[in-house]
């Protein structure tokens, strides 16, 4: 008995200098945690296989992603030109046909979570997909027509154009918003902030966006127009303004509208207000059984009460029926 | 953990907080030239550099250097600050000028910041080995030193490492004047050189009040119970503090010497009423308040080692009926009540450690410097851990005692050495990119990037592109430099790391390189030079565990001039 009792006690006791024991097998494996992470880094020659076996396969109509996105940079630095601001400034995956996909430590894009990869292909700690989506629904994609569109300033009832010229570029830098490119259409040189031309935008989210910059001039329209649009069946588009003068109130929630005529009938209008962030209006060209070639001529007016603060940068295209959902 | 228990803290204590301290200074000075030097640093050059001008002039013409015109002009520039580390910048620049101390110029700038982090081991030795064991103490001091972002701070001519040192020096007087009411002058004086290094110093008298008042009340209900008197219940140290803080606080700033009031006033105000910056926390990008409460918590468990702050858990769960109301304790934790701590010390630990934490969680307190505006509580952080791992080498020799019966010293060296592992093995892997590191707590510095959290700020990871600009423009040319302060390029170009005839750049389109330091919202710096070179590609991006940090871009009209000239 007398030796039961104390056992109690010696066994509390050597449980409890076990319960202290935890912190060395938590060092040990904290160090092993940190080696196994140190070991999973991709190296250059995998970057570079990668890229390589991406760049070999790569059509016009794939877009190339990679899981974490934050490995972007990298992405971006091994596939050199190939990848292009159209594809790095991309504002969803409806203008591809096929996505391939560079994943780092088995992460894959939200976007293409319930779709199975056709193609798969390890380099090291890189794993490369490939995602068959099927033909893109994108009929004219704005954005990369923009040298057809036609600029006109409206400006007491007349029109001014505003012709394709290079000028000096201007900005860079924190808080500097979109990047004024040196090949632009302008018209203005004492509002020189009146232009049209595609820059990249970085929207609320942070994220950056391939987009046309057409800053409004105030409350008469500056106008774009591009000729002989196949029309589809539906217009896309996605409009949003420099996220800091979204964020700050820059200029007292002034709002602007963004117009879409179609052969000079208004077929939609999207109305900003600051803290919307990209915001997108989806308008019906033609019921589904019409020709989707069926060309017409399409216009984009962008208006404001106040124009500080205010330049607008919009991408749109007009589609066909969307793809097919992708079941669970 | 009461003084009492801990006597015999002597010289030799000394011999050996003076050793780590100057093994510690050794290595920061080592390490450092790979740093390259951060925004605020460029501030503070430019500062030293006036104030050292001013420190010539009281040498060669002492009236004239008194003019109130005269100390405006040499001292106004960076007045959001106290003087005392700017000042010790400019004598330490000052000695370099005269005896060449330093090959690389902006060691000069750093010195003293680094000797206030060595002394600060020094300091956490001491104050363990006084409170909770040698062992403990000497764990504490290490493991401080070894936090991965505490490591990249000492390094700075900056005021967070020195602000940490001269906190918890008040402290470890404060906690002597407890049984020497001869230390309350150094209280006073100490608390002076705190406030005369940056404002965190504001909030800590509230601490020390709790603490004594907790103390004192104990005391009184004791000297009841008992009948003896055991600390003095009179507050000789706020005494002190009142009347010798600020005496100091003005002394070392000429700057306050003319308009006190008004320029006090100023002063307060800035930091009262501080703007607000951004940072990226769980994939957001926080600009203005409120900010996430949990932040302050969240960091240290994403950037101090998981070992040591599973340490510290272990010992707050083992003392915790020491910090809370005595009934209390005695109701759950009986065991841990036989012993009374009259001076009542993890009290005052515990609040040393919270007080910066909460501080900073309040929803409308600026999160923008990250992890360093709570390193006050990160010693009293350590000498927790070290508590625990003295605490542990004890559990695993009483375990082994059976089977390895003449291993004692072997294994506690080899415990002690196991739980600082994980410590060492980080900060190492963390240099130079310390902001940038994250521990496992988060995933390591790739699964913070996954979270979506802050990667870098201050631009200081341009320092790690030096053998890229040597090499790319070895006869030097324009560099666009994102968030790098010019002042701090400029000193990268002093301290060798980039060539003489490198330039910064004023607009991308004037640059033959421009870079991209990889934070939320510096986004847009990407996007602009996408547009700028016509091209998405970066030349080189700089990578911390695989996560980038600076992309660099090669302007493609000047390289085709380049290389027309070359033809």
């Amino acid at each position: 008995m007398a030796n039961e009792d104390s056992e109690g006690p010696r066994l509390a006791e050597r449980a409890r200098s076990v319960i202290w024991a935890i912190p060395l097998v938590f060092a040990l494996a904290e160090v092993l945690a940190h080696a196994t992470m140190a070991s999973r880094v991709p190296s250059e020659q995998d970057w570079q296989q990668a890229s390589a076996f991406i760049r070999a396969r790569l059509r016009p109509r794939d877009q190339v992603l990679v899981a974490p996105s934050w490995a972007d940079p990298l992405l971006r630095e091994h596939l050199g030109e190939t990848l292009g601001i159209e594809r790095a400034g991309s504002l969803d995956l409806e203008s591809w046909n096929r996505v391939w996909v560079v994943s780092l430590r088995g992460r894959r894009p939200d976007s293409l979570a319930r779709r199975v990869p056709a193609d798969h292909r390890r380099f090291g700690e890189l794993a490369v997909q490939r995602y068959d989506l099927g033909r893109s629904p994108v009929l004219f994609d704005f954005v990369a027509h923009w040298t057809e569109a036609e600029a006109t300033l409206v400006e007491q009832g007349g029109d001014r154009l505003c012709p394709r010229s290079v000028a000096a570029p201007r900005g860079g830098g924190l808080g500097q918003g979109d990047y004024w490119p040196t090949d632009r259409m302008s018209c203005d040189p004492q509002r020189p902030w009146i232009w049209f031309a595609p820059t990249i935008n970085e929207d609320l989210d942070l994220a950056l966006r391939y987009c046309l910059f057409q800053h409004p001039a105030g409350p008469e329209p500056f106008r774009v127009t591009y000729r002989d649009v196949p029309l589809g069946e539906r217009l896309v588009v996605d409009a949003d303004i420099y996220y800091e003068n979204e964020r700050s109130e820059m200029h007292g929630f002034v709002p602007f509208e963004l117009r879409v005529l179609i052969d000079g009938r208004d077929v939609g209008t999207l109305r900003h207000m600051d803290g919307q962030g990209r915001k997108r209006m989806v308008i019906e060209t033609q019921s589904p059984s019409a020709n989707p070639w069926t060309r017409a001529d399409v216009t984009f007016e962008t208006t404001t009460v106040d124009p500080h603060f205010r330049g607008i940068c919009w991408s749109g295209s007009t589609r066909t029926a969307p793809r097919p959902e992708v079941s669970p | 953990m009461t003084q009492s228990r801990k006597a015999g803290v002597g010289f030799r204590d000394h011999l050996v907080g003076l050793a780590m301290a100057l093994a510690y200074l050794g290595l920061l000075l080592a390490t450092a030239p790979a740093i390259g030097m951060a925004r605020d640093e460029g501030v503070y050059v430019i500062a030293a550099n006036r104030y050292a001008e001013w420190y010539d002039l009281v040498g060669t013409d002492r009236a004239r250097a008194l003019e109130p015109a005269v100390v405006d002009r040499h001292w106004e520039f960076n007045h959001e600050h106290p003087a005392l580390m700017k000042t010790f910048f400019a004598w330490s620049v000052l000695a370099d000028r005269k005896f060449h101390l330093f090959d690389v110029p902006s060691q000069a700038y750093r010195l003293p910041g680094m000797i206030t982090g060595a002394l600060l081991l020094w300091l956490t030795y001491i104050f363990g080995a006084r409170t909770v064991g040698r062992q403990a103490g000497a764990f504490a001091a290490l493991a401080l030193g070894l936090m991965p972002q505490f490591f990249y701070h000492a390094h700075l001519a900056c005021f967070d490492v020195p602000i940490t040192f001269f906190l918890t020096w008040v402290v470890y007087a404060y906690f002597r004047s407890l049984t020497d009411a001869r230390w309350s002058i150094a209280v006073g004086l100490i608390y002076g050189l705190a406030l005369a290094t940056k404002h965190n110093a504001w909030v800590l008298p509230g601490v020390l009040l709790i603490h004594f008042g907790w103390m004192s009340v104990a005391e009184l209900l004791r000297r009841k119970r008992t009948g003896t008197k055991s600390v003095s219940v009179v507050p000789y140290w706020l005494v002190a503090m009142t009347l010798l803080g600020p005496v100091v606080f003005v002394g070392t700033w000429p700057w306050l010497w003319e308009n006190t009031a008004a320029r006090f006033q100023e002063y307060a105000a800035f930091h009262l009423n501080h703007e607000y910056y951004n940072m990226a926390y769980f994939g957001l990008n926080y600009y203005r308040p409120p900010f996430p409460i949990a932040y302050p918590f969240v960091m240290t468990l994403f950037t101090v080692p998981l070992t040591t702050l599973l340490l510290v858990a272990f010992s707050l769960n083992s003392r915790a009926p020491t910090f809370v109301p005595w009934p209390l304790g005695k109701l759950f934790r009986p065991e841990r009540m036989k012993r009374r701590d009259i001076l009542r010390t993890d009290v005052l630990f515990v609040g040393c450690l919270l007080a910066p934490l909460v501080v900073i969680a309040l929803p409308h307190t600026p999160i923008f410097g990250g992890t360093k505006h709570w390193f006050p509580a990160y010693p009293f952080l350590a000498l927790y851990a070290g508590w625990a791992a003295r605490r542990a080498t004890r559990r695993v020799r009483s375990l082994t005692q059976p089977y390895l019966p003449r291993a004692g010293a072997a294994l506690r060296t080899a415990t002690l050495s196991m739980l600082l592992l994980p410590s060492l093995v980080e900060t190492y892997s963390s240099h130079a990119f310390g902001l940038a590191h994250y521990t496992w707590g988060a995933g390591f510095t790739p699964g913070a990037a996954d979270y979506g959290m802050n990667r870098q700020f201050w631009g200081y990871t341009t320092g790690s592109l030096g053998e890229f600009f040597r090499t790319h423009l070895p006869d030097g040319g324009a560099v666009w430099i994102c968030d790098t302060m010019p002042e701090a390029f400029e000193q990268l170009k002093r301290d060798g790391v980039l060539s003489p005839q490198t330039r910064v750049a004023w607009t991308m389109a004037d640059a033959d390189y421009a870079i991209v330091h990889h934070e939320h919202h510096f986004a847009e710096v990407d996007g602009q030079l996408w547009v700028a070179y016509g091209t998405t590609a970066p030349t080189y991006v700089l990578t911390h565990d695989g996560v980038p940090i600076i992309s660099v871009y090669e302007n493609p009209a000047h390289r085709a001039a380049r290389e027309r000239d070359a033809r």
